[in-house]
């Protein structure tokens, strides 16, 4: 099934990319598609910095599993104001 | 009006939508870019954010703040791209029939903005070099 990728800030750079959509197994949870992606992507496995993670535009919990047309987004700790 | 804007904040129009019949008191912060990020100078802040995800979660924490501290109007404004020195980043403006509420209200709406909004800067230095901040 298909689900939309959105990175920002300097997961952005780390991804070298601003979105994608990737097939991912049926069943995945939003961890294991983080790793997925990871091993995909050097810049955002040799991060230091923390990676945050929202799911269909909510914080969500890595156990949550994918649904199709999901859209997940990653990116650093939050830094507004 | 929750509102992320490209554009100069308008305190003016923000205060006038603040306004209520039964409000005896108005608190508005300004978040303003100051020259130094720490021990670096700095002459620019360039802020992106998650906009849909962005406006969810201050409408969100508008309506706990509403619900915590019984306030009558809340208005907040946040601005992304470049913003310069001595310029706003946000403004928040809050409306109840006692002060102490408004004030209350208004640190913890920027308090909550600055923990859970997705929204990133970088500070960009004097030669133009520009570096997320996290």
């Amino acid at each position: 099934m298909k689900i939309t990728v959105k990175y920002f800030g300097s997961v952005k750079d780390d991804a070298g990319r601003e979105m994608e959509i990737i097939d991912v197994p049926e069943g995945s949870s939003v961890s294991s598609i983080i790793g997925m992606i990871k091993g995909e992507r050097s810049g955002l496995a040799l991060r230091k910095n923390p990676l945050m993670f929202a799911l269909n535009q909510n914080f969500c919990d890595g156990n949550k599993i994918l649904s199709e047309n999901d859209e997940l987004a990653l990116f650093p700790v939050v830094s507004g104001g | 009006m929750i509102r992320i804007q490209e554009e100069p904040l308008d305190l003016e129009e923000l205060i006038q939508a603040t306004r209520n019949t039964e409000a005896g008191a108005i608190v508005t912060f300004q978040g303003t870019v100051r020259k130094y990020s720490g021990s670096m100078e700095v002459t620019s802040l360039i802020y992106e954010s998650y906009k849909e995800m962005a406006l969810n979660v201050i409408q969100t924490i508008v309506d706990e703040a509403k619900d915590k501290f019984g306030v009558l109007e809340v208005n907040v404004l946040h601005r992304i791209g470049t913003v310069n020195i001595k310029e706003d980043s946000v403004a928040i403006s809050v409306s109840s029939a006692h002060r102490k509420e408004a004030f209350k209200a208004c640190e913890y709406i920027i308090d909550s903005i600055k923990e859970k909004v997705p929204i990133w800067k970088k500070d960009v230095k004097p030669g133009g070099e520009a570096k997320w901040r996290d």
